[in-house]
């Protein structure tokens, strides 16, 4: 299945996204000089108000990286025009936060996805692909940034294709595989007791926006004793060993490693954190410890 | 290395057309000043890799590599001295 863009004059393409996004097509339609399709930027409030103006253009959305939830109604002016460029690979990495969720369950590849919108959330045909490899020391935030570089490559792909007229391909999702990831499905800071050692690393290493700030859950430790909350970056998975603290608590070790048990047994070292809190003067040993720890040791 | 003064341009001209920041001077702390957020840096860095024609390295952000014009200039010379 394919689906031909308008080529007559006079069409627009409207974007709304972040930042990026709207760099990358106003930089685009400039390098067209006397381009016959005029890319204009817009809210999605925007978008609605002017509904009735686009009614009659034949004219094309590109949503990227934005997170209005488009009324049924525009996209039934759009009219199967209306494409997002989602940062994850669909079916199975659908809704918000798909970079995160790839890391948390060890993927070895996401992708970025663009698609035809349709009433249900990134369900719509597949236009295009770009397969997003994930590294072993991918960060939540390298993770981000090499989808951001699939997302513009395939806005820039999308525009050209719908300046020149030509076909667009469309696959539909195999939706029994579909999985949709909610704001929800991503919050809570303190360690999550049901994880093993290797799920715990990638929940911590999929947060670790350094020096940016997570946009969901921080992971965090809290210490009773001696009183000290630690935002935590960065663990090591550890082998089981006798002593080892209950799943989701902390404990400073002989060796004065900082570990945290997790599920079935198994526990992982604290590599580096950033104190956030202590009540009381440190004493000398934890003072090393929080010191070491830090980033940017 | 220091950056030739074209490259400190180069960048101070991206961060006005990628971000619609006026960058005073090529050592303004972007960071400090509140002109840099984020969603900003990450922009900044997507939009210098296609400017340089290059891709930074994915496994250490250093805040202060992108913290003013000067300092992602000199950073670029000395890391990718071909692609400015």
């Amino acid at each position: 299945m394919t689906s031909r863009p308008p080529s007559g004059d006079g069409a627009s393409i409207w974007i709304i996204g972040d930042r990026l996004t709207r760099t990358t097509a106003r930089r685009w339609a400039s390098e067209q000089g006397k381009s016959r399709l005029a890319v204009r930027i817009a809210s999605a409030a925007e978008l609605d108000a002017l509904t009735r103006a686009v009614a009659d253009s034949g004219a094309w959305l590109i949503s990227c990286n934005s997170t209005a939830i488009l009324s049924p109604g525009l996209l039934d002016i759009f009219d199967d025009k209306a494409i997002n460029i989602h940062p994850g690979r669909l079916p199975d990495f659908a809704g918000l936060h798909a970079v995160q969720w790839a890391i948390r369950l060890g993927e070895a590849t996401t992708a970025s996805t663009a698609h035809f919108m349709t009433a249900t959330i990134d369900a719509g045909d597949v236009i295009y692909d770009v397969e997003v490899p994930l590294e072993r020391e991918d960060t939540g935030l390298s993770a981000w940034v090499r989808c951001q570089r699939a997302q513009m490559s395939l806005l820039t792909r999308i525009l050209a294709d719908i300046a020149e007229g030509h076909e667009m391909p469309r696959s539909p999702q195999d939706l029994s595989r579909r999985r949709m990831f909610r704001a929800a499905d991503a919050l809570g800071d303190d360690f999550p007791p049901d994880l093993e050692a290797l799920a715990t690393e990638r929940w911590v290493r999929a947060a670790n926006y350094l020096p940016l700030s997570s946009p969901t859950y921080h992971p965090t430790l809290r210490l009773d004793e001696p009183g000290l909350v630690l935002a935590v970056d960065s663990v090591v998975p550890r082998s089981a060993e006798p002593g080892s603290p209950p799943p989701a608590t902390a404990a400073l070790m002989d060796s004065d490693q900082l570990v945290v048990g997790c599920a079935n047994n198994t526990a992982v070292t604290v590599d580096r954190a950033r104190l956030i809190h202590h009540d009381e003067p440190l004493s000398p040993r934890w003072s090393r410890v929080v010191e070491r720890l830090q980033p940017n040791r | 290395m220091a950056a030739a003064p074209n490259t400190v341009e180069r960048v101070q001209l991206l961060i006005h057309d990628a971000l619609s920041i006026d960058v005073p001077a090529g050592d303004t702390d972007l960071v400090d000043s509140g002109l840099l957020d984020s969603l900003g840096l990450v922009t900044l860095i997507v939009e210098i890799e296609r400017e340089f024609e290059l891709e930074l390295p994915l496994d250490e952000f250093e805040l202060d590599r992108f913290r003013s014009a000067q300092n992602i200039a000199e950073f670029l010379t000395q890391a990718y001295p071909t692609a400015t």
